[in-house]
């Protein structure tokens, strides 16, 4: 049997990268879907995540109220349920304290954590009102970061906007524990998603070689595996938690 | 099958006396579904084989292997002798502790006698069963070891030698994780919370004079996440996801499996 067989998923930022990924492995192991992006573009290349897949796709922003609500809403038609919240979708602005302008600052913590908070208030609200099954009444996947445990060079907001994401998930796990709603996240270390930019600058491919003991540097299906694990009826004692794939980044 | 083809070694495949499945046996029982070869290796070699006898009797392939973990010697030829059955040694998983039936106590209470014993068990038997499989491991470029320490050891816990060695299982699982990589070899440590296993249940029910249901009452009150401790199966399945090639750019990682036990801690 699949592993996701029966299951509504919801996965934001799902047209590129890792959030592209995840919606792949989670459509082969049978979840129904809906895929959330600002944007159809893949960041990378190719074609369109829910082309491929065959999957209905709403365009919004995470940090609109009124997006969230209307693809939670969309999500649970099929079905009539939510099983599975994913968050992966993200901002970046690469620059360190004193170069990061206000207006910078505010939409990384729009899309990240105000973005995070107000897909997971929607989710848990929608979560309470389903049935118990296989012993969860639905469950939350935040994509955090190695970035925000330690320090995320030159990155001062996304750091911290990383960080909020780790917290807020020990906040819903701890406060919704008892309705049998579980809430997880997956802290990436170094992933080669296939984008360019400063992601792959020498510099900080260097870096995150010689900060990965692993010999080799992450992949998006790395990633993607752990939030299956998590999402699936496998990890139904894990809350509150924040699973590392990093190549024991965080382990030196 | 997620672990089509692999070599495990599951060190502490028997289980406790009481009622339902342990730790040991559900890991190994869950590898060897996966398609798992899994060496059973106890120091009470009766209850390895009834855990061998399951897996043979659900058509899959396991041995039985006697070895006390303080007894380095045993665990060298606990490496050998997978070798000999199968070739190599894709999964090792460290399941051996003690607590209570250890002789664990409280700081005031605690003997030398005690404290060694537990420390042998708990660290220096996970430690030396690491030494004796690593070279196998590194010659093959490849391998996975799972440890299992506790949640005690990052949250509160009433005897003094079990925290102690439970806490040191993390630091040298990172250890191991970082010097290792370079080898392809990755190193993981799971945290079980509060379980409704033999070990925890049947044994406190046993030392403290009490009903078995009373003890699960008590434990299940203090989880979380739907006040009901978890299963021998919820560490099972995250040690299959730490072993299997799912994992392969998770190393050095702690992951407890606690109902959300130690989200609370402070
Ligand atoms: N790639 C890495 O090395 C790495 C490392 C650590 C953590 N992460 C985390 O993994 C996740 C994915 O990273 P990635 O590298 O795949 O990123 P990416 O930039 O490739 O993809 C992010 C996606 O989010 C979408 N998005 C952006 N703003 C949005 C909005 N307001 N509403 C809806 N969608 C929006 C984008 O269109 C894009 O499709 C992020 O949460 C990131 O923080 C990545
Ligand atoms: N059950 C829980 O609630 C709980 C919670 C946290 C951590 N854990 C950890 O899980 C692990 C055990 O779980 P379990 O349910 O399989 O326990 P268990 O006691 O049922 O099984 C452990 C096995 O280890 C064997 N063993 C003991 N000493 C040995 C030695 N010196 N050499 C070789 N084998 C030896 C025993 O014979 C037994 O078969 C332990 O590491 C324990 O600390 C359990």
């Amino acid at each position: 049997m699949k592993r996701l067989q029966g299951k509504t998923a919801l996965i934001t930022g799902a047209s590129s990268g890792i959030g592209r990924a995840i919606a792949k492995k989670f459509h082969a192991e049978g979840a129904t879907l809906l895929l959330m992006d600002i944007t159809e573009q893949v960041v990378e290349g190719g074609e369109p995540t829910h082309r491929i897949l065959d999957v209905p796709f709403f365009q919004g922003d995470v940090s609109n109220e009124t997006d969230v609500e209307e693809a939670v809403r969309r999500a649970t038609e099929p079905t009539g349920r939510l099983d599975i919240v994913v968050n992966d979708a993200v901002v970046r602005v690469g620059k360190p304290l004193t170069e990061t302008s206000l207006e910078e600052w505010n939409r990384v913590m729009a899309v990240n954590v105000t973005g995070v908070f107000l897909m997971c208030r929607a989710a848990v609200r929608r979560m309470l009102g389903q049935e118990i099954r296989n012993e969860a009444r639905g469950r939350i996947v935040n994509i955090s970061s190695q970035h925000g445990m330690i320090a995320s060079p030159e990155d001062c907001s996304y750091g911290v906007s990383k960080s909020a994401v780790v917290y807020l998930t020990r906040q819903i796990a701890s406060d919704y524990g008892k309705d049998s709603i579980i809430c997880n996240a997956v802290a990436p270390g170094k992933i080669l998603t296939g984008k360019g930019g400063r992601a792959v600058e020498p510099r900080w491919i260097d870096y995150s070689h010689e900060r990965t003991p692993l010999p080799r540097l992450g992949r998006s299906e790395d990633v993607a595996n752990a939030a299956l694990f998590l999402a699936s009826d496998e990890a139904t004692f894990i809350t509150g938690e924040n699973l590392m794939v990093d190549g024991g980044w965080m382990a030196r | 099958m997620r672990l089509k083809d692999k070599v495990a070694i599951v060190v502490g495949a028997g289980q406790s006396p009481g009622e339902g499945t342990g730790n040991g046996r559900a890991t190994a029982l869950t590898f060897a579904r996966e398609g798992a070869k899994v060496l059973c290796v106890d120091r009470d070699l009766a209850s390895a084989q009834e855990t061998v006898k399951m897996i043979t009797d659900g058509n899959g392939f396991a041995e039985g292997f006697q070895a006390d973990v303080t007894r380095s010697d045993q665990l060298k030829e606990m490496g050998e002798e997978a070798q000999r059955l199968w070739g190599r040694i894709d999964i090792l998983h460290n399941n051996v502790g003690v607590s209570i039936s250890g002789g664990d106590a409280e700081l005031l209470d605690i003997t030398d006698e005690a404290f060694d014993r537990c420390v042998a068990i708990n660290l220096r038997g996970t430690i030396m069963a690491c030494k004796h499989v690593l070279p196998i491991m590194r010659a093959q470029g490849s391998g996975a070891i799972v440890n299992i320490s506790s949640m005690a050891a990052i949250t509160t816990y009433p005897y003094v030698a079990y925290k102690a060695t439970k806490s040191a299982m993390i630091s040298f699982t990172e250890q191991l994780a970082y010097q290792n990589a370079r080898y392809g070899i990755r190193a993981n440590v799971i945290l079980p919370g509060l379980m409704n296993t033999p070990m925890a249940v049947d044994t406190r029910a046993r030392t403290f004079n009490k009903s078995r249901t009373e003890v699960e009452a008590e434990r299940d009150a203090q989880v979380p996440l739907r006040k009901k401790m978890g299963t021998a199966w919820d560490v099972a399945n995250a040690a299959l996801f730490l072993a299997s090639d799912e994992a392969n750019f998770i190393t050095g990682v702690t992951l407890p499996v606690d109902g959300g036990a130690s989200v609370r801690r402070g």
